[in-house]
């Protein structure tokens, strides 16, 4: 906020870093309409209509618009929408409803059996309370922790797009480009085949409770000795989710944890954006908890 | 220009303490400003506004969350538990007992939320181990006791195969 | 009482006798206990939020309230125009506004302050309040506030204080050291982070008085300053420290008080002020950031000749306490506990844009001690001897005086637990490192000493009251206000076995501005204040109870205080005469009524700085460090304590326990960065404090016997967790990875470049 234009004075070239003045909500949650669709097509519309977000869990929601000093004048409820509800183990893949919970993601055993790496990340986000409320779709709309797991799991986004129309595409697709009004109903990730090694790592200040800084995930796939699927994700709250461009050879050709570990360091080097926070430590962190995670065998 | 003129508003019925409450409020009001300002149940407190320390938890169908976070739409038909509802029921009672036996408090505002979320946790799962314990309870800080008589309730409240 | 210390554990197994659950832990449990900010009953109550400063620093030029004050369900909005007395407060020196005129200097100054309908009508007020500012530069770190030409934030300049403390000739002693070792230490800028942020209500009376119903540390010294303010008679306003969510020293000065005052005042109804943690980060007392350069030397033998500490202590934009805590970290980095002929430590205390820096937990001392314990492990490595036996060559001796020449009174030698603590089994501990080898464990150790009361040479006064009510009851009140530390458990033992009464006789009354004083409620002072309040009171009363009875039985049988009432003293004597009986039976006899006030005890002679009554701590810690990210994990804690008599065990146990973990937070995980005056974060999704998963198992052993001649067999152990964990912690990091962080928090980030630099090699 500028000073009033009477003080001339005050707009000399002064050398101030300049700041953002405090302020309070101007629109706050007291003038925010909540909007109750009936079917994921009915939000959809009136997202479109409205110019309105979603909400679900809001945790991470509500607190920006407080931040940002900017509630939405109207919200689209998402809650009791049967088509984003529901964990159902389809022939060889999940379909995983957008609206499910952290703590249902965490808590359901058969998902834990097939897919282990998705309960860990799960249970690695906040705490338990949290987890209640915050969502697949509120977790993937955040650069969340999961990003990196679904990721590694060729995770595809179900979704309606801002025409009605329904929509399936792989996860890496949607982060890059992520339609406006756009509605994600669930999540279709394949079980990872037999000889699948998944594993995924929160770097953390503290034991629990730790922001996002940066998650890292692995899936490997052996068959017969041979590695026939090597996936690598990383993501936090600077770093966009993504996967790292490695070769499906990449593994094989380092020949020691040393090599490895250089090597990661190097692919790290060439994602990470250059001013971002801590960078030396995130692709020193990254490239030891990725190397683990692939070789522990190796010298 | 006034708030009030443009401020949106529903119907809200949900059971809080057992009792079914039906009330105009606000959809986004926060669920802790129903239950302190509205309905004056100081149990649950405010301790950062933003989820991240676990004073403000109540249990919602029976599972402990912070209700700096919800919203009153998100309660719409559920059951709302605070600490002033859950005093009477014999699982909570005994996870009082241990933690003030335990001397596991001392300015005590952490307390209200640590014995609700301790309470959900063992309500929802009687067997529970103290790891599964320990991680139900890492939202609820505490400034004031190192958390060591905390750990000493959960070993006591435990299933006994492993301890902290 | 003078057989050789020995330490015993402070479990229930060697204290049960006196074992109890703290006074207030049911109603505490049971959400029924009302804290200041849960104060919403009042009739009328209006909510009050207060106007930030937008600039680290600024002049004012204009303020505009009119468009606020016409906002419908606004009821006040006041400014520096409406104090009507004095528009400053502080405890050492009144140079912050309460609000502020013509020049800001941190981000949280306050500008003006509103009450209204609803706390959303308050924040919306809020925005509505026009201030235009002429932005300054801003002086970001204490180099840029000594640096010539730096604007100066205070008339007498940017060094508020500084110190000078030396024995013997430094240089001489130096050159005659055979080792020498030199390094840089710095601490952060710690928050407290009590659970329940500043905050209560302010209600006017009916005869033109203010009644104060708040989270605070003194609320006799806050009336004294809010009748100032608010131009009120000191007879005309009260504070009623309620019992509140913590305070560790960021409660000390005025908070909300003021703005809430001035709010009732204009409007005749009460007034609620709740900081949220944003406005806690913002506006809130800070532990001083400190910078230290240290050099110490030994001779071949491993004997302390020479120890160099200069330091810089940032302590933002007001004094508040920061000269008092000049000199207690000034004290603590001449190494106390060891004899060093030649010493110098020169300290400065400077104004900046940041935060207000004061009372904290340890106050200056655990900083200082991080610094000398260190210096003394990296030296030790040196000269080639173990941590603890160039310690044990160089300790102090009770018969010793202080650094300042002051006399002491050290509980036990020091050797004492320098001794148990080496035969702590957490040095033989066996730990399965589980992940091949990912998992570096270490332990280390520290000694410490702290000391209670405000330091000879300052006002340090309490005093209590005591007497019969109508009803029966024993009243005993002291000043001090109970914010978890534990005051109320602590009076309710003391009383009971002075007073010769069990706890339900007692009705005890803390914290109200219109009884006695005991002085402020920190510097660990309370307990002593309160055993020798009792001391002074108990003979009389016991006497005039005694009298009382004796005339109301008509009965010259010897009788004795006990449990409910009167007791003849005699073997299997019965109860003769309970105290409800006495009160209401003395019609016409006035009821038993005393008051006592006294001096903080000091040393035998006059002496102008430095405490009389010490405390010793020994931390061993344990650690697991991780080599893969540098995350440091503690696992272990072993405390030996010499903190005179224990009075209540779990509040003696869960105050040690609760200190380090407050210090391990600040070694390894707390910091508000500031730049150029503005917050780098705000709440605590960015401030981090430990966890239930971060916390250590920790033992905690006592040393209860004294020195005979010792009249202060009773210490305060409020700050004593603190003081030794930090250098015990980066000890023990040292001996798992071969790196000591010299910089608090040790974070992750850096501990991993160090050992990835010092092993040469990856993962």
């Amino acid at each position: 906020m500028e000073p009033a234009s009477d003080t001339d004075q005050a707009s000399k070239a002064i050398p101030i870093v300049p700041i953002k003045p405090m302020t309070i909500a101007v629109t706050d949650r007291t003038q925010t309409h909540i909007l109750f669709p009936q079917s994921a097509s009915e939000a959809v519309a009136l997202a479109v209509r409205h110019q309105a977000p979603y909400i679900a869990g809001a945790t991470a929601l509500q607190l920006s618009w407080n931040k940002t000093a900017n509630w939405p004048t109207q919200a689209i409820a998402l809650s009791g929408l049967s088509e984003l509800i529901g964990c159902k183990r389809l022939v060889s893949s999940w379909q995983l409803g957008a609206l499910t919970s952290l703590a249902e993601l965490a808590n359901n055993s058969a998902l834990a059996e097939d897919m282990p790496l998705l309960s860990q990340a799960a249970v690695s986000v906040g705490a338990a309370g949290v987890r209640q409320l915050g969502t697949l779709a509120g977790n993937i709309g955040f650069a969340g922790d999961l990003l990196p797991s679904l990721l590694v799991l060729d995770t595809q986004v179900l979704w309606i797009d801002r025409h009605g129309r329904s929509q399936q595409q792989p996860l890496t697709q949607w982060l890059e480009a992520p339609q406006s009004q756009g509605l994600i109903t669930a999540l279709q990730i394949p079980v990872p085949l037999a000889g699948s090694l998944t594993r995924m790592e929160k770097l953390a200040s503290r034991s629990a409770f730790n922001p996002p800084l940066l998650n890292v995930a692995s899936l490997q796939c052996w068959q017969e000795g041979q590695l026939q699927k090597l996936r690598l994700a990383i993501g936090g709250n600077a770093i966009q989710p993504c996967l790292l461009p490695i070769s499906p050879h990449f593994l094989p050709l380092q020949d020691s944890r040393r090599v490895l570990n250089t090597a990661l360091r190097a692919t790290l080097d060439s994602i990470l954006p250059l001013g971002c926070a801590q960078r030396d430590y995130l692709i020193s962190a990254g490239a030891n908890l990725l190397c683990d995670q692939l070789s522990p065998d190796l010298s | 220009m006034s708030t009030q003129n443009t401020a949106a508003s529903m119907q809200l019925n949900f059971t809080l303490n057992g009792q079914l409450l039906n009330m105009r409020v606000g959809p986004a009001r926060r669920l802790l400003d129903i239950l302190r300002l509205d309905q004056g149940l100081t149990g649950p407190k405010e301790g950062c506004s933003i989820g991240r320390c676990g004073a403000c938890t109540v249990q919602l169908d029976g599972a402990a969350v912070p209700a700096c976070l919800l919203l009153a739409y998100q309660v719409q038909g559920k059951e709302v538990s605070t600490v002033e509802g859950l005093s009477s029921q014999p699982v909570f009672q005994r996870v009082a007992d241990s933690l003030i036996e335990h001397g596991a408090l001392q300015c005590g505002y952490c307390i209200p939320g640590i014995a609700t979320s301790l309470t959900a946790a063992l309500t929802q799962k009687p067997h529970a181990s103290a790891a599964e314990l320990e991680q139900a309870m890492c939202g609820n800080l505490c400034r004031c006791t190192g958390y060591s008589g905390l750990q000493q309730v959960i070993n006591d409240l435990a299933s006994p195969d492993q301890h902290i | 009482m003078n057989n050789v210390p020995t330490a015993v554990p402070l479990d229930q197994a060697h204290f049960a006798e006196r074992w109890s659950a703290r006074p207030d832990s049911t109603e505490k449990v049971y959400g029924l206990q009302q804290y200041p900010t849960d104060e919403l009953h009042w009739p009328g109550l209006l909510h009050g939020r207060i106007l930030r400063s937008a600039w680290p620093h600024a002049h004012i030029l204009h303020i505009d309230l009119s468009q606020a004050r016409s906002l419908p369900g606004v009821r006040a909005v006041v400014c520096a125009e409406d104090i009507p007395g004095t528009n400053s407060y502080g405890i050492i020196f009144r140079d912050q506004p309460v609000f502020c005129t013509d020049r800001v200097r941190f981000l949280g100054d306050a500008i003006a302050a509103v009450a209204a309908d609803s706390p959303e009508i308050a924040a919306h007020a809020l925005t509505l309040i026009k201030v235009v500012y002429e932005p300054l530069p801003s002086i970001g770190d204490s180099q840029q506030a000594l640096a010539s030409g730096a604007p100066l934030l205070h008339p007498d300049g940017n060094l508020l204080d500084s110190s000078q403390l030396s024995h013997g000739d430094i240089d001489a002693g130096f050159a005659q050291c055979s080792y020498i070792v030199e390094s840089r230490y710095s601490t952060p800028r710690q928050m407290h982070v009590f659970m329940e942020t500043e905050g209560g209500v302010a209600i006017p009376e009916q005869d033109g008085s203010l009644t104060f119903r708040v989270g605070c540390q003194s609320g006799h010294r806050d009336r004294d300053q809010l009748a100032d303010i608010l131009g009120l008679p000191q007879k005309k306003v009260r504070v009623i420290g309620l019992s509140t969510g913590g305070g560790f020293g960021g409660k000390d000065e005025l908070t909300m008080q003021p703005a809430a005052g001035l709010l009732a005042l204009k409007t005749g109804r009460p007034v609620r002020i709740h900081y949220d943690r944003k406005e806690s980060t913002r506006a809130g007392i800070k532990r001083h950031p400190i910078q230290m350069f240290a050099r110490t030397g030994c001779d071949a033998e491993g004997r302390l000749i020479a120890h160099q500490l200069h330091a810089v202590l940032d302590t933002g934009a007001y004094a508040s306490l920061g000269p008092a805590v000049l000199t207690n970290f000034s004290d603590h980095a001449a190494a106390p506990l060891y004899r060093i002929p030649h010493v110098e430590v020169q300290g400065q205390l400077v104004y900046t844009n940041n935060s207000v820096a004061g009372a904290f937990r340890g106050f200056g001392g655990n900083q200082a001690t991080f610094a000398v314990e260190s210096q003394l492990d990296k030296l030790a490595q040196a000269a080639g001897l173990s941590s603890a036996e160039l310690r044990r060559r160089n300790l102090r001796t009770p018969d010793d005086d202080g650094v300042e020449g002051q006399s002491q009174q050290m509980p036990c030698h020091p050797d004492t637990l320098l001794n148990s603590a080496l035969a702590s089994p957490l040095w033989r501990l066996n730990t399965a490192d589980q992940e091949r080898g990912r998992w570096l464990s270490g332990v280390g150790m520290a000694l410490g000493a702290q000391g209670n009361g405000l330091g000879n040479g300052l006002p340090d006064a309490g005093g209590a009251s005591l007497r019969l009510t109508e009803q029966g009851t024993i009243q005993l009140a002291f000043g001090f206000i109970e914010y978890g530390q534990g005051v109320v458990a602590a009076v309710q033992a003391l009383a009971c076995e002075a007073l010769g009464c069990s706890a339900a006789d007692l009705e005890i009354r803390l914290g109200d501005s219109n009884g006695p004083d005991s002085g402020p409620t920190s510097a660990s002072r309370s307990t002593v204040i309160a055993t020798e309040a009792l001391r002074r009171l108990r003979d009389d009363w016991q006497q005039q109870l005694i009298q009382l009875g004796k005339s109301l039985l008509g009965d010259q049988r010897a009788l004795r205080t006990g449990a409910g009432g009167l007791w003849h003293d005699e073997p299997q004597g019965e109860r003769a005469i309970s105290y409800q009986a006495l009160a209401s039976r003395s019609k016409g006899e006035s009821l038993p009524t005393l008051k006592t006030h006294f001096d903080f005890p000091t040393g035998p002679d006059a002496q102008p700085r430095g405490r009389y009554l010490q405390l010793l701590i020994a931390t061993v810690a344990r650690v697991r460090v991780d080599r893969f990210t540098g995350r440091v994990k503690v696992t272990h804690l072993h405390h030996i304590t010499a903190g005179g008599k224990v009075i209540h065990p779990p509040s003696y146990l869960g105050q040690i326990e609760g200190a380090a973990v407050m210090g391990m937070g600040m070694a390894l995980l707390e910091d508000v960065p500031m730049h150029n005056g503005e917050y780098q974060l705000d709440n605590l999704d960015a401030y981090l404090i430990p966890t239930l998963a971060d916390a250590p198992v920790q033992q905690v052993d006592v040393i209860e016997t004294i020195f005979a001649g010792d009249q202060y067999p009773v210490r305060g152990i409020g700050e004593l967790g603190i003081e030794a964990i930090s250098p015990a912690l980066m000890a023990a990091i040292q001996d798992a990875t071969g790196v000591r962080p010299c910089d608090l928090p040790a974070r992750p980030a850096v501990l991993l470049a160090a050992m990835t630099a010092a092993e040469g090699n990856l993962p």
